[in-house]
């Protein structure tokens, strides 16, 4: 044992950075040397390697460079690349947060200079860098693959980048999920997501799929590059915003997350706008991607704890009252998030009314409708889930698991729904269950099949007169605004917690900014 | 260094739901000493220090360090502030100096002045010669002697320690000992929680005592070990020539007299009262009645049976021994937190 006494040494304010390592972040450091040590990543790099290995060997045995057996060659690495980096990667995201939560080891990071962000941002990054490392080393493979020629370059190259992409976003999802407390939605989502991953790797690798994958990564066909822009600007979107559901999960309740995700939020629906407005989407397009980039604000922003810390609040009072409007907006928790969400909503809308209607002259009148009523019957299942979670889970840390068991009720009432409905002549006791959001997805489907069934009672012709979808677009209207205005009462009742948080900030003194 | 106290709280509450966890508390701890914090599971130990962590926050009143709020800044506490918790998992494929290297990193030290903090800390706490062992495969006492050393990177003031001695055996517990009297030599601040309290009497200048969520008592040892039972009584260990078993005897038949253990030559005794001229009177007419006395001393109490007695005296309603520190407010009942 030591007798010595601790020299002080405090920690410098900005000291030279001797070595390499003192560049990257402590986290990224830490995550590289245990990763590179794991077992599985070792496994799977050495496998890797054996495989494409033997199967480029055994491939130049065969053919002995006929210059037909290129292709066959591409599929056996891109299948072999692929699993690596889109299923065995990203699995190892899983345990990511959870692990740190569980050994406590968070609050020891926290307590340090590192920030959750930095945290969670360090964890990706090192499982990526990985993944760089795999991708780097096929890189002999595919040079020894251009002499079994017939190889399209760019198209490979291409499609090798968005494999990487797709594993950084997959990752990113992992790894945010990673610090939900619930097993079910951390472990069996990305399982789930995996085996579809896997199943689809299969697909595109065999038969002729791969030849149209190939040809759709030359990006010569016409709007391909917006459709790339597009995969790589959502693939961004829900990479971050996975990271930074993480982040904001082990985050001190101290630090802010949600009002920069909110921000963000915000500002998708705005790209969503210029790009729909500049590569001429079709509005049904547009409405689907508003969706997309909307959902996961809303679900989080719905889902949120309430904790509200005075720290929190101090940058938003720094504005006045125009602050404090913000905040109702902006601050982290669900009572603010139930006016984000009605913000979003009028954002999004404000998108699709601004943009100029290119519904081509051959029309689909009837799509237009059933978008209004899908529209409504998604928000209101949506909205209707956390008006659920409100009014009977009491433990905050419940509230995410049972959102989401709340939404799969839904859907699942309206499968049950749907197949009742097929086995009766009768089904307008659908209108009877229309109260329930996703009821109104079978419902459209009812309305054109009754509209035919009237009018041939009365001898009209059915394709005289269009279906009528204005009570049902009406009812989900009226359902939407019914459960929002319900979860705004919940949220109103906790705004005087709010002020109340808001007034023990503390008064800055007079000669401080 | 600031005039105000290393550790100051006031009015503290924190409660989960219904549960009152932390139930109004106030004390204060100056800087350079050494407080201990006792209480049964679940009396708000942990609780608190989160708070003074800034692990967890407050549903009402004010914790400080060094006169910093720790709700309203929660980064400049840090700064101050080293945290050892009860429990921490170590990480799989890190040896104890990348262990010691991550977090130095993560203090913000970098290059050669990294690398001399972290063998500076490695020296203190002895784990020069497990430098390239696992971290993960360390005993309880090493992982806690890593954990000390984890938490003394960054030079912190104040040192806030949750169970240390937990699950250690006799010999890594006299080195965390020793570990903790050179620290409170060098003038740190420690409050540590312990469930040993024979190891924090000898190790710390004052004892809190918490039970279910307040205040019970704040002083020193000393004044516990020294002080009557709940009934004013007095202990005396009496030993005697002859059969040990006729100290007993005596004291049926005597009153104001209670027998309370035996041991191998007499007895431990209680008088219901703490006036030495009783004392002394007892011991005569023991003499008297043919005890052939050779041993007759006031026994100090040991921290167990002043806590046991404490709480005892709680649970009858009697009150607890009045603490050092007068809260600075009434004592009020917190509104409802948010949820």
């Amino acid at each position: 044992m030591s007798t010595a006494s601790i020299p002080a040494t405090p920690p410098p304010a900005g000291s030279s950075l001797d070595e390499f390592s003192d560049k990257l972040s402590p986290m990224l450091v830490k995550e590289l040397r245990q990763g590179l040590r794991a077992k599985t990543f070792v496994i799977l790099f050495l496998a890797l390697q054996a495989l494409l290995g033997v199967v480029l060997l055994s491939a130049v045995g065969i053919t002995s460079g006929s210059g037909d057996s290129g292709p066959s060659v591409s599929r056996v690495i891109f299948f072999f690349f692929a699993f690596a980096a889109l299923v065995a990667q990203p699995l190892r995201g899983i345990g990511a947060l959870h692990n740190e939560i569980k050994g406590q080891t968070i609050d020891l990071m926290v307590l340090t200079r590192l920030g959750a962000w930095r945290i969670v941002l360090g964890k990706w990054v090192a499982i990526v860098s990985q993944t760089s490392l795999l991708l780097v080393t096929i890189a002999p493979y595919l040079i020894l693959r251009y002499f079994f020629g017939r190889m399209n370059l760019f198209a490979e190259l291409n499609l090798l980048a968005l494999i990487f992409l797709g594993s950084a976003v997959f990752t990113a999802i992992t790894v945010g999920i990673s610090a939900i407390p619930s097993i079910l939605i951390r472990g069996l989502l990305p399982l789930g997501g995996a085996i579809l991953i896997g199943s689809g790797i299969i697909e595109m690798t065999s038969g002729r799929d791969f030849e149209y994958l190939i040809k759709a990564c030359a990006l010569k066909e016409t709007g391909s590059g917006w459709g790339l822009l597009a995969f790589v600007g959502a693939g961004v979107y829900f990479g971050w915003f996975a990271l930074a559901l993480g982040a904001s999960m082990i985050a001190p309740m101290a630090e802010n997350h949600s009002t920069v995700r909110r921000l963000f939020a915000l500002l998708a629906m705005g790209f969503v706008g210029l790009v729909a407005h500049f590569a001429g989407f079709q509005i049904e397009e547009t409405c689907l991607l508003l969706i997309l980039f909307g959902t996961p604000a809303v679900i989080i922003a719905l889902t949120e704890p309430f904790q509200l810390l005075p720290p929190i609040c101090r940058p938003f009072l720094k504005f006045g009252t125009v602050g404090k409007v913000a905040g109702r907006f902006l601050y982290p928790g669900w009572p603010s998030g139930v006016l984000f969400t009605g913000l979003l909503i009028a954002v999004a809308g404000l998108v699709l009314y601004l943009l100029p209607d290119r519904r081509p002259a051959y029309g689909f009148h009837s799509n237009h409708h059933e978008m209004q009523v899908l529209v409504f019957s998604g928000l209101g299942m949506l909205i209707l889930s956390a008006l659920i979670v409100r009014l009977f889970v009491k433990k905050e840390r419940n509230t995410f698991g049972v959102y989401l068991l709340s939404v799969v009720s839904l859907v699942a009432v309206a499968v049950a729904v749907t197949l009742i409905a097929n086995e009766t002549t009768d089904d307008s006791f659908l209108w009877w269950l229309a109260w329930i959001p996703t009821v109104q997805a079978p419902l459209m489907d009812w309305l054109p099949k009754a509209h035919w069934n009237e009018l041939k009672a009365t001898g009209l012709d059915p394709s005289s007169q269009p279906v009528n979808y204005t009570p049902l677009i009406t009812t989900g209207i009226v359902t939407v605004s019914i459960y929002y205005a319900a979860l705004l009462v919940f949220a109103l009742r906790k705004f005087p917690a709010i002020r109340a948080v808001e007034n023990e900030v503390p008064t800055p003194p007079a000669d401080q900014p | 260094m600031s005039t105000a106290p290393a550790i100051r709280v006031n009015n503290l509450y924190r409660y989960f739901g219904q549960l009152k966890a932390v139930n109004g508390i106030s004390f204060e701890i100056p800087h350079g000493s050494v407080c201990g914090f006792v209480g049964a599971n679940g009396a708000g130990k942990t609780t608190t220090m989160r708070i003074l962590a800034s692990l967890d926050y407050p549903t009402m009143g004010v914790a400080e360090i060094c006169g910093i709020n720790v709700v309203h800044h929660p980064e400049e506490v840090r700064r101050l502030i080293g945290w050892m918790p009860d429990h921490f998992g170590n990480y799989e494929h890190m040896t104890v100096v990348e262990y010691l290297d991550f977090y130095a990193r993560a203090f913000g030290y970098s290059g050669k002045e990294r690398k001399t903090r972290v063998q500076e800390v490695m020296e203190f706490t002895d784990l020069v010669p497990l430098a390239d062992r696992f971290s993960n495969k360390l005993s309880k006492g090493m992982t806690q002697r890593l954990c000390l050393g984890r938490s003394l990177l960054h030079d912190p003031q104040v040192l806030i320690m949750d169970e240390p001695a937990a699950g250690l055996d006799p010999k890594a517990r006299v080195e965390l000992k020793h570990l903790i009297r050179v620290l409170a030599q060098e003038g740190k601040t420690i409050f540590i929680s312990s469930h040993i309290l024979s190891e924090l009497g000898e190790m710390c200048d004052s004892l809190l005592f918490v039970n279910g969520g307040r205040i019970v008592h704040h002083g020193d040892s000393e004044s516990l070990k020294l002080g009557t039972d709940s009934n004013g009584g007095m202990l005396y260990d009496v030993q005697i020539i002859g059969d040990p078993q006729a100290v007993s005897d005596w004291c049926v038949v005597n009153p104001h007299v209670e027998f309370v253990e035996s041991r191998k030559q007499g007895g431990r005794i209680r008088i219901e009262t703490s006036e030495p001229e009783r004392a002394a009177e007892i011991l005569a007419r023991m003499v008297k009645d043919g005890l052939k006395v050779v041993e007759f001393h006031k026994e100090q109490r040991n921290l167990e049976d002043a806590f046991i007695d404490m709480l005892g005296r709680i649970d009858r309603g009697e009150g607890a021994i009045p603490t050092d520190t007068k809260p600075e407010q009434p004592a009020f009942t917190p509104p409802d937190l948010p949820n």
